[in-house]
């Protein structure tokens, strides 16, 4: 083994980490190399050295703190989390889900009052402008999407859909508050 | 991994924090506590930091109790923790690379000095700051803690050779820094 392949080793020979074999060609070469030989004994020096370098004393009460700590954090944790419901669902998720029930509720029941009431308004209408001679209103041509729902864009006093218009409007009221 | 002569395994006491036994838990900090609070303090320099270090690396095995699994030594666990937590630390002070990464000194005496005061641990903690953050920590695993390549490498995350070359360069810097002790 020459000097650079006995330089590259010392390290891990002083750690004893290399093999057998590279290990013993380590010593042989060091034997008979001064300069190899004070580069390890200078790597030694500086193990000894290193044992200057101030460790940690233990402060009184270290473990106890650590583990009031983590109590304190584990009921801090305790606190964030919603009050869970029926053991599977938290109760702020439960609400959430019921006011898009209703919404969804809403609007469909909007929907139909919408369509049933609109859908024969628009037929009696225009049989009355017919019998009048006035010009009803052509439907969309087709390929057009024109959706005309004309009694859904006010909802009926009373209906599902005027309960949900007023949900949004408190909640969105709600939000500019906070 | 059994218990001996009745004491728990620190797998044992893990498994059983796990399951919310804080008495197990505290026993497992008492066991490394002063492991775990040196290698901080030598890696930072900073006892007061160390112990916050310390400290965290402990609840967050706690956190991640019901997660463990013993594929490796608890003290391996402990120890990847710390170093991960140390990293954090110095990339909050200077967002460097941590090959050239050194920690800025604390306010003292410039290093000359400290040498007229024959501060040897002085000097050797001033050279040690100026190492890299990860070739100041293989050092201080391989020479404090005792561990060996394959160890420093499962904590560092990083294989066996790597290790080798670290600590060879970290020797290297360090001869050089502290010739004058040597």
């Amino acid at each position: 083994m020459d000097c650079k392949s006995t330089h590259e080793r010392l390290s891990a020979y002083l750690d004893r980490e290399l093999p057998q074999a590279h290990a013993d060609a380590v010593e042989q070469h060091v034997r008979r190399c001064a300069r190899c030989a004070a580069e390890l004994a200078g790597l030694r020096a500086l193990g000894s050295v290193l044992t200057e370098l101030e460790g940690a004393s233990v402060p009184d009460g270290f473990a106890r703190r650590v583990r009031e700590a983590a109590l304190a954090r584990q009921a801090d944790g305790a606190r964030r989390l919603p009050v869970p419901l029926f053991g599977f669902m938290p109760a702020r998720v439960l609400v959430r889900v019921a006011a898009g029930l209703i919404a969804v509720a809403g609007l469909g029941a909007g929907l139909w009052v919408g369509v049933s009431l609109g859908g024969s308004a628009f037929e009696d209408r225009a049989l009355a402008q017919r019998d009048q001679g006035s010009v009803v209103e052509e439907p969309a041509e087709e390929g057009e999407l024109e959706v005309q729902m004309a009694s859904f864009s006010v909802a009926p006093p009373g209906s599902m859909a005027e309960a949900y218009l007023s949900f949004v409007k408190a909640e969105a009221a709600g939000g500019q508050e906070r | 991994m059994t218990s001996q002569d009745g004491i728990p395994t620190d797998e044992e006491l893990m498994m059983q924090a796990a399951e919310g036994d804080m008495d197990a838990f505290e026993q497992l900090v008492q066991r490394h506590q002063r492991s775990a609070l040196s290698t901080a303090r030598r890696f930072l320099g900073r006892s007061a930091l160390a112990e916050d270090v310390a400290q965290e690396a402990f609840l967050k095995i706690l956190a991640g109790a019901s997660r463990y699994r013993p594929t490796a030594r608890f003290r391996t666990y402990l120890y990847n923790v710390i170093w991960h937590l140390c990293v954090d630390s110095f990339r909050r002070k200077r967002p460097l690379a941590l090959d050239t990464l050194a920690l800025p000194q604390e306010a003292g005496d410039a290093p000359d000095e400290a040498a007229l005061r024959g501060e040897r641990g002085e000097l050797v903690r001033r050279a040690v700051d100026e190492l890299p953050a990860r070739q100041r920590m293989a050092l201080v695993l391989k020479h404090f803690e005792g561990m060996s390549y394959d160890e420093i490498a499962e904590v560092m995350e990083c294989s066996a050779g790597a290790v080798d070359s670290l600590l060879s360069r970290a020797r290297t810097s360090l001869r050089d820094s502290l010739k004058d002790l040597l």
